[in-house]
């Protein structure tokens, strides 16, 4: 939200990249803009967190539809910017095969719990990468 | 060799063809302790397969592994168990003087030919010799989860049972434990040993250990120490001190070996304790299917080693696939047992606990003599390489550069333990949804006149109407597949609580 007063401008972001983007979008159009005050929180001086493992949990919607999904065709940087699906045909299939390893790991830590992880096994399916136990 | 498998398998095969196949294919080595089974199932004769047998048994005036071995099959098959017996008898006893792995192919057709439990007698032996064999080894696995197996669906079978008695007790360890540990109870050695427990947690008292995990962390280095410190040494020989640990061969002054060599010591604890001492391998075991059936099948991810493991029920309880072992095995009577003390990994933990292992054995390889060590750098949590993956496709390193890789990896094993309890108790980083770090900024921003009306002019703002000083400013443009994603995902959680009737809107 940016509030306008004259030739000032006051926004409340959430990052110091979102600054950043409204700084150069602002430059575009020609607003010469320099930064006249400024105020910082870092939320996580306030946070306690609960140590331990923090496995990621699955989506409420099935694999098909949800996160899974969208995952297969992402840019991922643990994967060299390369998308699941290139991965698994490429150089870069290694890390996938840990990633889909440290996900079927996190999903058996939440299943103690009566959680539901990521859906590795239909992950494995679309990227044609077998579970070897299962084959 | 495919088609003469397919002539072999073939019931219209005559028994003199079938003799002469077998002896090609199998080429005077034990056959597969199930192949008469097979072949009877796929419809061979019992008289065929006997007379074939007989054929091979004639044939030679010493008969063959080969014959031996599918004769005594065809008279387990026949329900013949004397002359099964006797066969097998003389096929073990055709081999003693000669290759060791010829003997275990004999044994092999033992556990696959039902009698588990005897094959498992046999490889015991084997293995209280030659822990480190890696073929006994693996026949050991499989012959004890056959014995496992029977003892599961049999309540009678005696020998199974015995054999599985065997494999999960662990009292042998728990002895060694207690006497050694009365060994050490008042004296110098004893206390150097404390010491050492003691050095440990102050080093790690920046951690917030639970009172569990810090009782854990302290038998940890407690059980390195009674394998390195030695009062004896120099004082400049620290217990970091990788080199000089690993030249020293034969450190008689450390606790193990002391204990060994005490001469009230019974003479099956001071062996237990030499075989400790020696063979005890500190890696990354890497555990792919963690149901027990009953031990489970391990491969260190640093060397490559596999290892079938005799593991605490305690230590195995809700264990996820993918699970890495932080900790040591060693082999008591034949059978490889985790010392029970150790930490659990994540697959990425463990990525990144072998690169500091792969890169303290490197610096320690490569230190030059006088010249004080390289200080560790960080654990690579989070960006190391796969190494739990390549240790699938990888050979196994030599026999003694896992020994190597595993007196490091004992040498660091506290250091590790304590960085992963550290790692996992930083605070996540705190994260919007573009990912980016949280950090709540308020900025007033002098600009240009006319600049607010460029703004709202643009598709990503939005002047409001009622408040023409306030602009929304929309930010970046979601990918359509993210986009669709969240939209599932919002739906599922509507109906999943309940909203039967929400549907997807049109458009984007």
């Amino acid at each position: 939200m940016l509030r306008v007063r004259g030739r000032e401008i006051t926004v409340e972001v959430n990052s110091q990249q979102r600054l950043t983007r409204l700084l150069d979008i602002l430059r575009k159009v020609g607003g010469n803009p320099v930064i006249a005050s400024e105020k910082r929180i870092d939320p996580a001086q306030d946070f306690a967190w609960a140590s331990g493992p923090r496995a990621a949990q699955g989506g409420t919607a099935a694999a098909a539809e949800g996160w899974e999904k969208f995952w297969l065709d992402a840019k991922v940087p643990a994967l060299l910017d390369r998308t699941p699906r290139q991965a698994a045909r490429g150089r870069e299939r290694p890390y996938l095969e840990a990633m889909l390893r440290q996900f079927e790991y996190e999903a058996g830590l939440l299943a103690v719990d009566g959680k539901t992880g990521i859906d590795t096994a239909w992950l494995r399916e679309q990227l044609d990468m077998p579970n070897d136990l299962a084959d | 060799m495919q088609a003469r498998l397919s002539r072999i398998h073939r019931p219209g095969t005559t028994a003199a063809e079938l003799a002469i196949l077998l002896g090609e294919h199998y080429q005077g080595v034990p056959v597969a302790g199930w192949l008469a089974s097979a072949l009877l199932r796929e419809g061979s004769s019992l008289a065929r397969l006997q007379d074939a047998a007989e054929l091979m048994l004639s044939s030679q005036d010493t008969p063959s592994l080969t014959a031996l071995t599918f004769a005594a099959a065809v008279a387990g098959a026949a329900g013949d168990a004397g002359e099964e017996r006797r066969l097998i008898d003389q096929a073990l006893a055709a081999d003693e003087a000669g290759d060791p792995d010829v003997r275990l192919e004999v044994i092999d057709f033992i556990s696959t030919s039902g009698h588990a439990a005897e094959a498992v007698e046999l490889l015991e032996l084997r293995l209280k010799e030659a822990p480190d064999d890696d073929f006994a080894g693996d026949l050991y696995g499989a012959a004890i989860e056959r014995a496992y197996a029977a003892a599961c669906a049999d309540e009678t079978a005696a020998r199974e049972r015995a054999a599985v008695h065997r494999f999960a007790d662990r009292t042998g360890l728990v002895a060694l434990r207690d006497a050694v540990s009365a060994f050490l109870d008042g004296t110098e050695l004893g206390e150097a040993v404390q010491a050492r427990v003691t050095e440990e947690l102050w080093m790690t008292d920046d951690l917030d250990w639970s009172p569990e995990d810090r009782v854990a962390f302290g038998k940890l280095a407690e059980e390195i120490a009674l394998a390195t410190v030695d009062p004896g040494q120099d004082e400049d020989e620290t217990p970091d001190d990788i080199g000089d640990m690993l030249a020293d061969d034969d450190p008689t002054g450390v606790p193990l070996r002391a204990f060994a060599a005490d001469l009230s010591t019974p003479a099956a604890l001071a062996a237990s304790a030499l075989a400790w001492h020696e063979h005890i391998h500190y890696g990354l075991w890497r555990i792919d299917d963690p149901v027990p059936g009953p031990g489970l099948r391990c491969i260190d991810i640093i060397s490559g080693t596999e290892r079938y493991v005799e593991f605490p029920a305690e230590a195995t309880s809700g264990l996820p696939r993918w699970t890495v072992w932080l900790g040591g095995i060693v082999p008591v009577g034949g059978i490889w047992r985790s010392t029970g003390v150790g930490v659990r990994l994540s697959p990425t933990e463990a990525d990144a606990a072998a690169e500091s292992i792969d890169e303290a054995a490197l610096a320690m390889l490569h230190a030059l003599p006088g010249e004080p060590e390289v200080p560790p750098t960080p654990i690579p949590f989070g960006h190391a390489m796969p190494h739990g993956v390549y240790a699938d496709d990888q050979e196994p390193v030599s026999a003694e550069m896992a020994s190597l890789i595993g007196k490091v990896a004992g040498a660091v094993i506290t250091r590790i333990a304590a960085d992963v309890h550290r790692y996992r108790a930083t605070p996540p980083a705190i994260a919007n949804t573009d990912g980016d770090p949280m950090c709540l900024i308020t900025a007033t921003i002098a600009v240009e006149e006319g600049t607010a009306a460029k703004l709202a002019a643009r598709r990503d703002f939005d002047r409001d109407t009622g408040e023409p000083d306030r602009i929304t400013w929309w930010g970046a443009l979601i990918p359509d597949g993210q986009r669709e994603a969240m939209m599932a995902e919002a739906m599922a959680q509507l109906r999943a609580q309940g909203h039967k009737d929400v549907e997807a809107p049109e458009g984007p």
